[in-house]
Formats: C-alpha cells, sequence, structure tokens
C-alpha cells in the first residue's frame, strides 16, 4: 500500500528554504540538523529529507548546542517563528552564553501556520530586535527572503554561516501562502 | 443497533465536513455519536481519517475495533483500500473512483479499480462527474454522501437538512449545487 503522507503546499516558503538549508549542507558528510514542531516538521520527510529531529516545541535549539558541545558539527537547529517565541528563546540565550558554535535557522512565515494561521507573539519584523537582544552578534544576525528567487544568496549564506565557528541565527521570511491566501479572499 | 463508518479521503476532499454532516443528522435521529478525526492534514494532500460511530445506545469506545466497520465511504479509491483492516466481513465499501495522484507510486488505476471491485460489497461511483453535472467538481464529497446514504440509518431528507445547514453561510447557490450532488449520488448509487 503506497503510503500518503501530507506535503508542504506548493509554494510554501519552508521548502524554499529548507531546499537552501540542504543544499548549503551537501559537501558535509554528518551535519547535525535539529529541527522542532511545525509545518516545516515535514521537512524530516522526502523529499526533503532535510531535518533529523522533533522532540517538543524548542528542542530543536537546546538540542543543537548539545550537539556541538558534545563536537557534532556542524550543528543547525530549524525553528518556526511561532514555536521560537513560544519556546525557543531561552536556549538561544543558553547558546549566547555560551557562544556555542551552532547556527540557529528561523523559518518566519508570520504566522502559526500549523494549527491555522493563529497570529503569532511578536510580529516578524521584531524577531531580529528580540535575537540582537539576547547577545547575538550582529555581524552573525542575517534576515533573508525565503524564496527560490533568492536561492543562490540564501545557500551561500547560509553556508557561510554554518562555517562560522561561533554561533550564528539566520532569521527567513516570507509570508506563509495560505495565510496570504485567506487575507486576500477577506479583501475581495 | 450500531452503525460504525470509516471516512477516508485526501486533504481537501471535504471528509471531515461528510463527517459532520452524517454525524449531526444521527444526533438529530436522536442516535449517540462518537466522532474522532485525523486533522491537520487538510491543506497538505495528506491521507485524512474519521471514525464515525452511531448506535441506538452509549457508545463506549471513540475507535471503530477492526473487523467492525459496517461502511467504508472514500472520496478517493486508494484511499478506500488503506482501512480494509477496519471493515467487518459483511461490511460495504462506497468509493469515488477519480484518483489522486501527488504521491510518486500511485498505482496503475486499472489494477486499483479492479481491486476494489474485487471486494464483497464494493460500490464504485464516479462522484467527480456526477458533481460536476450538478455545478460544481468540488461537490463530489456530497455526492459520496448520498451514494452512502443508502447505508447509513439516518433518513435522507435528515442529510439534506444538514447540508443546507452546513453551506447555509456559503449562499444559496452553493446549498443548491450540494443538494443537487447528494441526490445525483443517492440515484446512482441505488
Amino acid at each position: 500500500m503506497p503510503s500518503r503522507p501530507p506535503q508542504l503546499c506548493a509554494g510554501c516558503p519552508h521548502a524554499d528554504s529548507l531546499a537552501a538549508l540542504t543544499e548549503s549542507l551537501a559537501g558535509i558528510a554528518t551535519p547535525v540538523v535539529t529541527s522542532d514542531i511545525g509545518c516545516y516538521t515535514l521537512g524530516a520527510l522526502t523529499p526533503y529529507s532535510a531535518v533529523d529531529s522533533c522532540v517538543c516545541m524548542g528542542a530543536s535549539v537546546g538540542m543543537a548546542k548539545g550537539a556541538s558541545d558534545a563536537g557534532l558539527r556542524p550543528a543547525v537547529a530549524v525553528i518556526g517563528d511561532s514555536t521560537f517565541l513560544h519556546s525557543g528563546v531561552t536556549p538561544l540565550m543558553d547558546a549566547v552564553a555560551a557562544n556555542s558554535d551552532m547556527t540557529l535557522l528561523i523559518l518566519d512565515n508570520e504566522t502559526t501556520a500549523m494549527t491555522g494561521g493563529q497570529p503569532t507573539i511578536l510580529p516578524p519584523s521584531r524577531i531580529e530586535k528580540l535575537v540582537l537582544g539576547l547577545g547575538v552578534d550582529p555581524a552573525h544576525c542575517h534576515v533573508i527572503t525565503a524564496h527560490h528567487r533568492e536561492a543562490e544568496a540564501n545557500r551561500t549564506l547560509i553556508g557561510r554561516e554554518v562555517a562560522h565557528p561561533g554561533l550564528s541565527v539566520i532569521i527567513a521570511v516570507r509570508e506563509c501562502i495560505e495565510t496570504l491566501k485567506a487575507k486576500k479572499k477577506a479583501r475581495a | 443497533m450500531k452503525y460504525d463508518i470509516i471516512l477516508a479521503g485526501v486533504g481537501g476532499q471535504g471528509v471531515l465536513s461528510v463527517s459532520a454532516i452524517i454525524a449531526s443528522s444521527a444526533l438529530r435521529e436522536g442516535l449517540f455519536v462518537k466522532q474522532p478525526e485525523v486533522h491537520g492534514m487538510s491543506q497538505r494532500g495528506g491521507a485524512v481519517l474519521a471514525h464515525l460511530r452511531l448506535s441506538d445506545a452509549p457508545i463506549a469506545s471513540d475507535l471503530i475495533p477492526h473487523g467492525g466497520a459496517s461502511l467504508i465511504l472514500s472520496m478517493e479509491p486508494l484511499e478506500s483500500l488503506r482501512y480494509l483492516a477496519y471493515l467487518s466481513p459483511e461490511g460495504a465499501v462506497v468509493t469515488a473512483i477519480t484518483p489522486v495522484t501527488n504521491i510518486p507510486d500511485y498505482p496503475p488505476l486499472d489494477t486499483l479499480l479492479d481491486r476494489i471491485r474485487q471486494l464483497p460489497r464494493a460500490r464504485l461511483v464516479d462522484g467527480e462527474r456526477l458533481a460536476r453535472a450538478a455545478g460544481s467538481a468540488r461537490a463530489t464529497n456530497m455526492v459520496m454522501v448520498g451514494a452512502a446514504s443508502h447505508h447509513v440509518p439516518v433518513p435522507a431528507g435528515t442529510l439534506e437538512r444538514f447540508i443546507e445547514t452546513t453551506f447555509a453561510s456559503k449562499g444559496e447557490k452553493v446549498v443548491a449545487i450540494n443538494l443537487a450532488a447528494f441526490r445525483a449520488g443517492r440515484e446512482a448509487a441505488l
């Protein structure tokens, strides 16, 4: 019986971010990519096979820090904006304190998509300020656009920050296409 | 009286609307109802399953046991076979025949439909064609409710009433299309 797993929607920004991440890690033998709970958890399945773990909300950040501290590098954590705001901030603070060699990729689709598009605690424009406020080095905190048009630039940036021997945070922003559709429909 | 239904389909096909309409109708008829479901797949093309248990006596468990379902009602042919373990030896399968081929290893359609035809009480319905004729392919799920209405222990009139309630907020035209779809399905499965 062929299985029919759920898939990311056609045009989903996460698909572009996951593709950029996977391509940027292509030459590395054993990267550790921890992830979290949201639509992007589907990135564990084919065709993406981009992330390795899903434990509980916020776990990706602490797990990547732990992996890095234990010598498993490069360590990358992939978390959505609302999950990050829910329980990813505290472990990031821990990573800042230790200047752990890891990269945090925040997939900011400006909503809580998996559960139907509820608003997040902070609007996306404030996530970067929050991250910088925790003490992340501004030279290693970037906001990028999660779109395949930016694929090459995103790939290069992610690759560079993964190689950086310290903490880096990349916030990949593009609104959830379902939320966008719902907004357009409401306006019409 | 106990009547257990496995509702199957792919995200976006309206399995949960089907479930809600039959469940509300059964409640109106004074039956006891339990209805757990797999949700969250709706936008993402994954397999969707709902258990719907109807009885004239209180129901202890939310879930249908393997071999216990009187009916598998499926919006898609491959999905009609996915939950066969739940079907009772006397149970019926009512399924739409239009495939949703959003997976790389979808079996050849002829093989699949033949396999369904080999089941002892299978009814294959061209739900999409009937729904289009009724006014919208999106009403395929209501064609399937109509096709299943001969099996489900709820009067057709009550189902129609809850189809009206369900689609009322979308306007008269949508209500009319869905009622026409229901009737077409009911007639096709006579």
